[in-house]
């Protein structure tokens, strides 16, 4: 465990799946700071400086890419790696983001909780970008 | 019968002359004819023997001239003058006979000679008598210095051969002028013409007219000229005689030659005229003829105009009913002219691109019907409007414009194609215009769908999941009663397999709708195998199977594909010998062909029997025959299918290699080393095929 409690930022809209990783990364020792939409999410990010976003696609008003676009413009919150969660049937969208600056993408319903925990630590440890995620 | 009074016997020795004339009365037959001449004879006879001589000379003349000129019957023989004068010289001795007889026998011109000697004998006496011998033979050499007469005429007798009787009259003209002008000179020309006559008429009465007529050429000119001119006279109509009777007989050849010629032609001209009569009866015929022609000629036109008439007619209405279809056809149809003016507008089009585009000419267009590029402000490029790619004779389809119609923006497809003559020149563009707004809302909607779909399935499902895995997780002593712990792995078993017939369905359908684009690519085949394998231990283990990946030696080539995707399947295959797999393992091979790769996964499972094999890669099918008799625990039945569309979108091919009961399943699949030329990724239609089994 580390001796600073690494701030995670979960941008997510459905309660649901917020609640869900709100309690893995808890679990797990982080310090879980959630948005309920993209402009939250910006604003939080700037203020509490997470050491990783992980940013929801499909979201109201604004959609996760375009939050990822703001992120990587402002000087603030560009260093921070992003990690995108996705449910949707084509990964377009996800790969698309990759090339916009995010880090990974994962799709929820594909992994458990834990591995989920496990990529992000591995992200944080590494900072590098993995290969794509398989489906199975 | 007459007898010569001294005529005896053979031996009383007769005159040469009278044996001669003896002979010649002899030649006559008809002795009566001569009498007169016989009488003359006969009187000659008492005549002393010199003037007997010359009496002989006329009389042998006449005889001659009567043989000669009498036919045989009359005398006994024709004869001409110089065959009878030859005949006589032959058989007779005229060199016995007197000189005045003897020369009539000589050739001719020594004959002349001695005739022109005998004329001019009295000049020469005169001359003699009156002036001298020499005188005279003084006025022959100055006469004739050269002649060849000369010697004759001063007494000789032999005169050359060769004599010209040209020659000889000149000279004996010569001579003759000469000395009778010196009688004429010297004693008066009344004397000269004396002698000169005298001479003449003795000729004359001797030997006759035609001798006398010799003389009078070697007279001078002024000399006798009566006589002359008598003869001249004689000589003259007889060659005028002459002359006109053979100008009768051209006369008469010439009208004959014309006459032959008249004929012929005569003949020529009827000739032509049957060939006219033939050739009128031809053209009257043809005249008929054509008559007839022009008659079925006018027939016919009147046939055909009215077929024209009904034809004319059926194409109006075809052309009628045409255009009805046009009208009637739910998209608009729009023509441009070769020239790229508005030619034909149907009603549906008028609606969508305005009535004035029927009048616009072709440089406004784009103006007029407003076309943009779709959910964009920018207006269509023009060379990009099918309809004028048409006019280029290009044929083209769009599906991304919008046209702006009373301030509704109206998505069209667009297709425009040129309507060309036989020579490839475009005639017409053609253009349709069909709204395609609800289409594109409904693709819309339908990608809405798969998105929205997914994501509203998957979420509540992902929360089921990892929930009920957090629980596992982290609170093992809440959840230490055993039924408890059961219960909460159901839930977390169920909610993936819930999610795994989401994934299979959602597949499925964008397989099927074209929505999935394969992002083909050279990757390692061997990598992603082993990747998979990696990953399938989890569930190998439990089951405590083996996964083996039995990589070649040698180096593989990568192979074009969909990474992914491949991964599905080799997930898909590897999963499926696991499940049905209780003993043993999973086995995976690569070989290489010919323009593919091929993986084989083999398992040591129960195998699947032959009537079932057939059914393996159908939708829901799970290689058994009855719909209530199926595994469901196992899976949807939708792997394979999905598999197999996969598969064949990157185009390879997936088979059961083989099978037995028991024994376990080999299955197979196989992708391409290059990239084949494919249009873009179509939706796969799931037919109903056999699939290749391979043994």
């Amino acid at each position: 465990m580390a001796t600073a409690p690494v701030i995670l930022l979960i941008v997510e809209d459905d309660p649901l799946m917020s609640r869900m990783y709100q309690k893995i990364f808890s679990f797990e020792g982080y310090n879980v700071v959630t948005a309920i939409d993209g402009q939250d999410g910006l604003e939080k990010a700037t203020k509490e400086k997470p050491s990783l976003i992980l940013l929801d696609i499909m979201m109201p008003k604004m959609n996760g890419l375009e939050v990822l676009d703001k992120l990587k413009v402002n000087p603030d919150t560009k260093t921070i790696p992003v990690v995108m969660l996705t449910n949707l049937a084509g990964t377009q969208d996800a790969e698309h983001a990759l090339s916009k600056g995010a880090v990974k993408y994962i799709i929820k319903s594909e992994h458990e909780p834990k591995q989920v925990a496990n990529m992000v630590k591995e992200i944080l440890q590494g900072y590098t970008r993995d290969a794509v995620p398989t489906t199975s | 019968m007459f007898q010569l009074p001294v005529l005896k016997k053979k031996d009383i020795k007769l005159e040469e002359s009278e044996k001669i004339i003896s002979f010649l009365v002899s030649q006559v037959n008809n002795q009566s004819l001569i009498k007169n001449i016989l009488t003359d004879f006969q009187n000659a006879h008492k005549l002393n023997p010199q003037d007997k001589k010359q009496a002989d000379i006329p009389l042998l003349l006449q005889l001659i001239n009567f043989i000669t000129t009498n036919e045989p019957l009359v005398v006994k023989e024709k004869f001409s003058q110089r065959e009878l004068f030859a005949l006589i010289a032959k058989n007779f001795k005229i060199q016995d006979l007197d000189d005045s007889f003897k020369f009539l026998f000589l050739e001719s011109p020594i004959k002349e000679a001695h005739l022109f000697k005998f004329f001019l004998k009295d000049l020469f006496q005169f001359i003699r008598e009156n002036e001298g011998e020499d005188h005279l033979n003084n006025l022959i050499n100055s006469t004739l210095p050269d002649s060849l007469i000369k010697e004759f005429v001063q007494g000789g007798t032999e005169l050359a051969p060769n004599l010209d009787i040209t020659k000889l009259t000149k000279d004996f003209s010569l001579l003759c002028f000469s000395l009778y002008h010196q009688v004429s000179n010297q004693f008066g020309e009344k004397t000269a013409q004396t002698i000169i006559v005298k001479n003449y008429q003795k000729v004359k009465g001797t030997y006759g007219t035609e001798y006398a007529k010799l003389c009078l050429e070697i007279l001078p000119h002024e000399v006798l000229q009566e006589e002359k001119v008598i003869f001249l006279s004689k000589e003259q109509l007889l060659a005028k005689v002459k002359a006109a009777t053979e100008v009768e007989i051209e006369k008469r050849t010439l009208a004959e030659n014309l006459a032959r010629e008249v004929t012929e032609k005569i003949q020529v001209i009827e000739r032509q005229n049957q060939e006219l009569e033939k050739t009128k009866i031809a053209t009257l015929n043809l005249l008929e003829d054509e008559k007839t022609l022009e008659v079925q000629l006018e027939k016919e036109k009147a046939s055909v105009e009215q077929k024209v008439i009904e034809k004319t007619q059926e194409l109006v209405d075809e052309k009628g009913l045409l255009f009805k279809f046009l009208e009637t056809i739910p998209f608009g149809v729009f023509v441009l002219s070769a020239s790229g003016n508005p030619y034909y507008a149907n009603s549906h089009a008028r609606e969508l691109l305005g009535n004035a585009i029927i009048e616009t000419a072709s440089d406004s267009l784009s103006k007029v019907h407003k076309a943009y590029i779709s959910t964009t402000d920018v207006l269509y490029p023009k060379e990009k409007l099918p309809i004028f790619q048409a006019l280029s004779g290009i044929t083209s389809s769009v599906s991304d414009m919008e046209i702006l119609n009373n301030d509704k923006r109206i998505t069209v497809e667009v297709t425009g194609s040129p309507i060309k003559d036989h020579d490839g020149k475009v005639l017409y563009a053609i253009a349709t215009y069909t709204d395609i707004t609800e289409r594109k809302i409904a693709e819309r909607s339908k990608d809405e769908f798969f998105s929205i779909a997914s994501h509203e399935l998957r979420t509540p499902l992902t929360s089921i999941r990892g929930n009920t895995s957090m629980i596992l997780d982290y609170f093992k002593e809440a959840i230490k009663d055993k039924d408890l712990h059961e219960m909460i792995d159901d839930i977390h078993e169920s909610s993936i397999r819930l999610i795994s017939i989401v994934n299979d369905f959602l597949d499925l359908s964008r397989l099927e709708q074209g929505k999935i684009s394969f992002q083909n690519d050279y990757f390692s085949i061997a990598q992603i195998i082993e990747k998979v394998c990696e990953e399938t231990k989890n569930i190998a283990l439990p089951k405590n199977l083996y996964i083996k990946f039995e990589k070649p030696v040698a180096n593989m080539p990568p192979v074009y594909a969909d990474k992914n995707r491949v991964i599905q399947v080799v997930t898909n295959l590897i999963g499926n010998s696991i499940k049905y797999t209780d003993n043993g393992g999973v086995t995976i091979r690569v070989n290489i062909l010919d323009n593919d790769l091929e993986v084989e996964i083999k398992d040591t499972g129960r195998g699947i029997p032959a009537q079932n094999q057939d059914l393996l890669f159908r939708k829901f099918q799970q290689a058994s025959s009855s719909l209530l008799t199926r595994d469901t625990v196992k899976s949807t039945g939708l792997g394979l299918f999905i598999s197999k569309l996969l598969i064949e979108n990157m185009n390879g091919k997936i088979y059961l290699k083989s099978s037995a009961e028991n024994q376990g399943s080999t299955f197979a699949f196989t992708l391409p080393l290059n990239p084949i030329s494919t249009k873009a990724p179509q939706p796969v239609i799931a037919s109903r095929t056999k699939t290749s089994i391979m043994k």
